[in-house]
């Protein structure tokens, strides 16, 4: 989990891990956490990637794993390319490696593109797949679609079921279905009628969207902004044992992040009830000198965090 | 629960709500207002909550020093000491080498063990040390001795009992140290107290 006080930069940690393993669509950075976005080739955007907008300066994110028995790195950089043209002439380029042993380095795609233009380039393939949430819900049509994918699962509803049964215990099944133009998933919840999910309260809807696409996509890596939306806080530690049982069971890692304390203190709860304690609150806070810092807390720190009142959020 | 909050650029750490009533009402006594007080709950908690702790960006911007104390309990305070002196470097800190005497890095932090940096005991029996008279001691031990003849029971810190058997005497709600603390109970004066408030002052 992502925490800290507004505009210290959670999402664009989401951001950076979103621009680390994007090589199949690149070009949908912009809007993929910041719906306010609206231009996807918005020149100032992309511009504010760079460190206090100094474009001389390249952007680069990596993560890796070098120990005695794994040695791998994903790197993405984003630059301007062709210094000596004019400002409106340059390309930006977003490359993706993967380096490995024996500094052994492959390449996992390019990706060149002008604001206001169009990108060019290729990607996709060595990277693991990744699903996003921001703070605004899909379209019905798009979650039944996810639903969809996921029912041709052996037992892929029935999973689902048990899992939003958590949400709503009055829960029977749940369907896909086409009764106009566009699908939508219904709910069995004993009535003589089936009822849209459209009609539950936002807490429903907004994890069917999660664990619909996160399953449909077969996602290894889920972002998700602001997790604790619409959900009330009596059921953050029940919703966390679902994420980990999902993470768990597809080999998924959660990267999430929020503004409440109490969504903090349902997954350690949830976590804590587990055989394996999978979870790290890292809270990014802002120092008197205008830099940026992350504190990585364990379960020892949450622990004492909570039993001596010392804010996490 | 109230939450943590960092006001000033001294912090004194202390082990539960009990040290937490008595050391507020202490500084009080000696008018040391630039210290705020907390409580780390318990000395197992002592590592999670330093680190956290000590990676506020609040401590960051004003704490200049901090100060631990806690209870020898059954041991000398040699073994007290060493444990949190390791907490101490696991928040990154430079740890003092000896105790109660305070580093000269930057925050200067210093430990004292209680009773007296020395030997084995707790706040209570600084406590109770700072009041009681021969004729109380022997009051008090008469008091366990025909219980424990009676077979009503024997308790197994002595300590603690007889300083609540202290208090039952006095004008106090609660026959807690702390709230002892607050209602002036204790003998600041004595000497009992001398080396406890002289580390204070260092803060």
């Amino acid at each position: 989990m992502i925490a800290g006080c507004n505009d210290v930069g959670k999402t664009a940690v989401l951001e950076a891990i979103y621009l680390l393993f994007s090589s199949s669509k690149a070009y949908e950075f912009p809007t993929v956490f910041r719906p306010s976005v609206h231009d996807q080739q918005s020149s100032d955007f992309w511009f504010w990637l760079f460190p206090e907008k100094d474009i001389t300066k390249t952007v680069q994110i990596e993560i890796g794993n070098i120990t005695e028995s794994e040695n791998w790195e994903f790197r993405t950089s984003l630059k301007l390319d062709s210094p000596t043209r004019s400002l409106d002439q340059r390309d930006f380029v977003i490359s993706y490696d993967k380096a490995g042993p024996n500094s052994t380095t492959q390449n996992l795609g390019q990706w060149t593109g002008r604001p206001g233009g169009n990108w060019s380039g290729v990607g996709g393939s060595n990277h693991p797949s990744m699903i996003c949430f921001s703070t605004n819900d899909l379209s019905p049509e798009n979650v039944a679609g996810a639903y969809n994918e996921v029912a041709k699962f052996k037992d892929g509803e029935d999973k689902m079921e048990s899992r939003m049964r958590h949400l709503e215990s009055r829960l029977r099944r749940l369907r896909y279905l086409r009764m106009g133009k566009i699908p939508e998933v219904y709910a069995d919840l004993g009535f003589e009628q089936l009822v849209p999910v459209t009609q539950f309260g936002s807490a429903f809807y907004r994890l069917l969207t999660i664990f619909s696409g996160a399953l449909a996509n077969q996602a290894k890596i889920l972002l998700i902004d602001e997790i604790e939306n619409s959900l009330h806080y009596s059921t953050f530690a029940d919703v966390w044992l679902e994420f980990a049982k999902i993470a768990e069971e597809e080999d998924m890692q959660i990267f999430a992040t929020t503004h409440s304390e109490e969504c903090i203190k349902g997954a350690h709860q949830a976590m804590s009830q587990r055989k394996s304690y999978d979870l790290t609150v890292h809270r990014v806070q802002r120092l008197k000198d205008g830099k940026t810092e992350v504190i990585s807390h364990n379960r020892e720190m949450l622990t004492a965090s909570f039993d001596t009142g010392l804010a996490v959020r | 629960m109230e939450e943590v909050k960092i006001t000033k650029g001294k912090q004194l750490l202390v082990e539960g709500r009990t040290p937490l009533i008595f050391f507020k009402a202490l500084l009080n006594h000696l008018d040391l207002q630039d210290i705020d007080v907390q409580n780390f709950k318990s000395n197992v908690e002592l590592r999670g909550f330093l680190q956290a702790f000590a990676n506020r960006v609040e401590f960051k911007d004003i704490v200049e020093a901090y100060g631990i104390i806690r209870d020898a309990e059954k041991h000398p305070a040699a073994a007290a000491f060493s444990s949190i002196c390791s907490s101490i470097r696991t928040a990154g800190h430079q740890a003092p080498e000896h105790i109660a005497a305070f580093t000269s890095f930057n925050p200067r932090i210093g430990v004292y063990i209680l009773p007296n940096c020395l030997d084995a005991g707790m706040l209570e029996t600084l406590c109770l040390e700072s009041v009681i008279t021969t004729n109380m001691r022997g009051c008090i031990e008469a008091y366990f001795n025909c219980a424990d003849s009676a077979g009503i029971g024997t308790p197994t810190n002595q300590t603690k009992a007889h300083t609540r058997a202290f208090l039952a005497t006095q004008e106090i709600d609660e026959a807690q140290v702390g709230r002892a603390a607050q209602k002036g109970l204790w003998n600041w004066e004595h000497r009992a107290f001398e080396s406890l408030k002289a580390f204070l002052r260092a803060l």
